[in-house]
């Protein structure tokens, strides 16, 4: 049923109401750090540290919740994108904007052989063999010394000076995490339109079922490449944001291992999939909350962070197997059921003051 | 010729050690639906049990024997020796431990069986570990029977970092496994000298490998978890009890890969990152072998670990030190070969 709105801009609001909400989210977000109310730091500790992360978890939900691919490559993709961007910035001396897309093109690139096995297998299958991919990728981070640096890790330098080329725009940490949010909002606008799209409804009758995609004209192996190169892109972006996002940016082979893909891939369900905001939450909850905020809180029981956080995952999923948004959503609907009674007893109650019969038919059971 | 058998040997060592990572894999994966992520991780867990039970049989015994030996290199009789270290303070160790001690001819203490206290000690850790799979099993896996398969990977991701917090928690960060030479010497076959250890770990995985075909052919159980494998439903209305089933996957599981930590400890120092690699290699010998049957996974992965001793020992310095990637890179193109995995059927698609 199309819903009646009173003229055409309360129309144009209310239809596109998630698109603004999200920009609202980076509006506040980017005045929040430019009015100083938060410094630097504060923003950090409020999620800003873990904005490359929400960007690969909103790879992967694209990947997964409307493609229905597995990928566990996430950690190597991510791990590419950030020693790329050092490589270029560090070694090459190249300016910002030019890692940044030279970097995720590689990662597009990679992305796209991957994608080519997963028309070749499926399923869980396909999961195990990016993962294998991932660990190939590692294994190159650490013996690769001439660009990774090996074992002991490269430390990063951020885009301090140089964000389009040598003219010494004056950059700082606070800039970088202005365009972080504002690179994060057009990616969120950006996914949401994708999905509304014609692409993303392609790939979302992809995952509901092959054989019925392909009668329908849906051609797999385009979908497929597409997904995989947008997913390893937005990691890509992610692995750059993590080596520029603060001036302690040091990468090292140890942090992409099969946990850190695994983490986000929980942080995707956690949230709920093919939901964007819940991607935010669940990343704000299974990392913010936990590494940031209960870290400092209680300290020297890291150990305990691990099993809670751990514990909070098996509950979210015993229980609630659509994740956070799910319960939202759940909310949502009790509100409007709530409202709808609410005007049925009103009606009723007028009604019956104007001393008609509410539960009967009016005027055709007279006849 | 002797150093290709030296790097048989060694391969057929690691190659055990990924058959019973991927045993345990496979057998959850055949009857809850679900790859085990936390299988290494719990391994790793029941590795931790095994190497506080050692210290706790070997500490007391070591610790007598330092002020003993200087009693007994200074010609006291063991009477004597015992009077002076008790002088100091040191007691002879408890029942249990002095099982353990190993006596000279003329009824010196000199140290302690390291073959007995590692059995000893593996044993008890497999029981922990069967303990735990079981209440893994009881606690959550069996309240997520009907979730999606991908709600309980993310089940068993949870557990990974439930068991990294509790192994760190419980046990400290690090800990020495001690008994790499619990079969110490060579021994002699076709000439080449193979260490003990190698002949020992094989053994105890080909019996145990054995062992669990033969049940899963022979017996009644056996047919249970085939059935349950093939169709759960149809299992549980012919009166199979798929619930215990499944808890017995979960306990041998456990149990097998803590034997295979156990095995693999003494090379490394024992950490939570112990397993990871042999995580990843044992998920990739499943996919290989395919996930359709029990016997794929393991011949899948001896095929991995021998490949990946003999290429890195006859593929030069450069192959040499890219030998994971290049193993990945082999299985990959193996699965691009077979899809559905070496010995996996393939699904027809009826629409």
């Amino acid at each position: 049923m199309q819903t009646q709105y009173k003229n055409k801009f309360t129309a144009l609001f209310w239809r596109n109401l998630p698109y603004f909400g999200y920009a609202a989210f980076g509006i506040v977000f980017i005045a929040l750090v430019l009015l100083d109310v938060f410094s630097v730091s504060q923003v950090a500790l409020l999620g800003g540290n873990h904005i490359p992360y929400a960007i690969a978890a909103l790879g992967i939900n694209l990947l997964l919740g409307y493609a229905g691919l597995v990928s566990l490559g996430t950690a190597g993709f991510m791990g590419l994108g950030a020693y790329l961007t050092i490589f270029f910035m560090v070694d090459l001396n190249w300016s910002f904007i030019m890692a940044l897309v030279a970097s995720v093109t590689f990662c597009v690139i990679v992305g796209l052989l991957t994608g080519f096995i997963a028309c070749r297998v499926s399923g869980w299958y396909l999961a195990i063999a990016t993962l294998a991919i991932a660990e190939m990728l590692r294994n190159i981070f650490s013996k690769l010394k001439v660009i990774t640096g090996g074992d002991e890790g490269k430390a990063g330098r951020l885009p301090f000076k140089y964000l389009f080329g040598n003219e010494e725009v004056p950059f700082t940490e606070k800039h970088m995490l202005i365009l972080m949010i504002i690179v994060l909002t057009i990616i969120m606008i950006f996914t949401l339109r994708l999905f509304k799209s014609y692409y993303g409804r392609a790939m979302l009758t992809m995952n509901g079922s092959e054989p019925a995609a392909q009668t329908m004209g849906v051609n797999l192996t385009k979908y497929r490449l597409l997904a995989f190169a947008i997913n390893t892109a937005y990691v890509g972006i992610a692995g750059v944001f993590y080596a520029t996002a603060s001036n302690t940016a040091f990468v090292t082979p140890t942090k992409w291992l099969l946990f850190l893909s695994l983490n986000l891939f929980a942080v995707v369900i956690i949230g709920g999939l093919c939901s964007i905001s819940g991607t935010l939450i669940g990343t704000f909850i299974m990392y913010t909350l936990v590494d940031m905020w209960l870290k400092t809180l209680w300290q020297g029981i890291e150990n305990f962070i691990y099993i809670l956080s751990g514990v909070l995952i098996i509950v979210v999923s015993v229980f609630w197997p659509g994740g956070i948004i799910a319960l939202f959503i759940k909310l949502k609907f009790a509100i409007i059921k709530w409202n709808y009674k609410r005007k049925a007893k009103k009606l009723y109650a007028k009604m019956q003051a104007a001393g008609m019969n509410p539960m009967g038919g009016g005027t055709s059971n007279e006849n | 010729m002797q150093i290709f058998i030296n790097i048989i040997a060694s391969g057929l060592n690691t190659c055990g050690i990924y058959a019973l990572a991927a045993l345990g894999i496979i057998l959850i994966y055949r009857t809850s639906d679900t790859t085990n992520y936390s299988q290494g991780t719990i391994s790793t867990f029941g590795a931790y049990i095994g190497a506080w039970v050692s210290g706790l049989i070997v500490d007391p015994i070591e610790k007598y024997m330092l002020s003993y030996e200087t009693s007994r290199a200074a010609g006291l009789s063991p009477a004597d020796c015992e009077a002076a270290a008790e002088a100091l303070g040191i007691a002879k160790p408890g029942s249990i431990s002095s099982l353990f001690i190993k006596y000279t001819e003329d009824g010196y203490m000199d140290g302690y069986y390291g073959w007995a206290v590692a059995i000893v000690s593996a044993i008890i850790a497999m029981i922990c570990a069967i303990v735990i799979g079981v209440l893994i099993d009881r606690i959550i896996i069996s309240r997520a029977r009907h979730s999606n398969p991908l709600t309980k990977q993310i089940i068993t991701l949870g557990l990974i970092s439930v068991f990294l917090g509790l192994s760190t928690a419980v046990f400290g960060s690090v800990r020495q496994y001690r008994f790499f030479k619990f079969a110490p010497g060579t021994v002699k076959i076709a000439g080449a000298d193979v260490a003990w250890s190698y002949v020992a770990n094989i053994a105890i995985c080909v019996v145990i490998i054995a062992i669990m075909f033969t049940a899963l052919i022979k017996t009644k159980w056996g047919l249970s978890v085939r059935a349950t494998a093939s169709n759960e439903m149809v299992a549980r209305m012919m009166g199979i009890p798929t619930p215990i089933i499944t808890m017995v996957s979960w306990a041998i599981a456990a149990a097998v890969g803590t034997l295979a930590a156990l095995m693999y400890a003494p090379t490394t120092t024992l950490d939570t990152s112990l397993m990871n690699s042999i995580q990843v290699i044992s998920l990739l010998a499943c996919v290989l072998g395919g996930f359709e049957t029990f016997h794929g996974p393991i011949i899948a992965a001896c095929i991995i670990a021998l490949f990946k001793s003999l290429v890195q020992f006859y593929g030069g310095d450069l192959i040499g030190s890219y030998i994971e990637a290049v193993t990945y890179a082999f299985v990959l193109v193996l699965m691009l070969i077979r899809p559905q995995g070496l010995f996996g059927k393939k699904i027809v698609k009826k629409v």
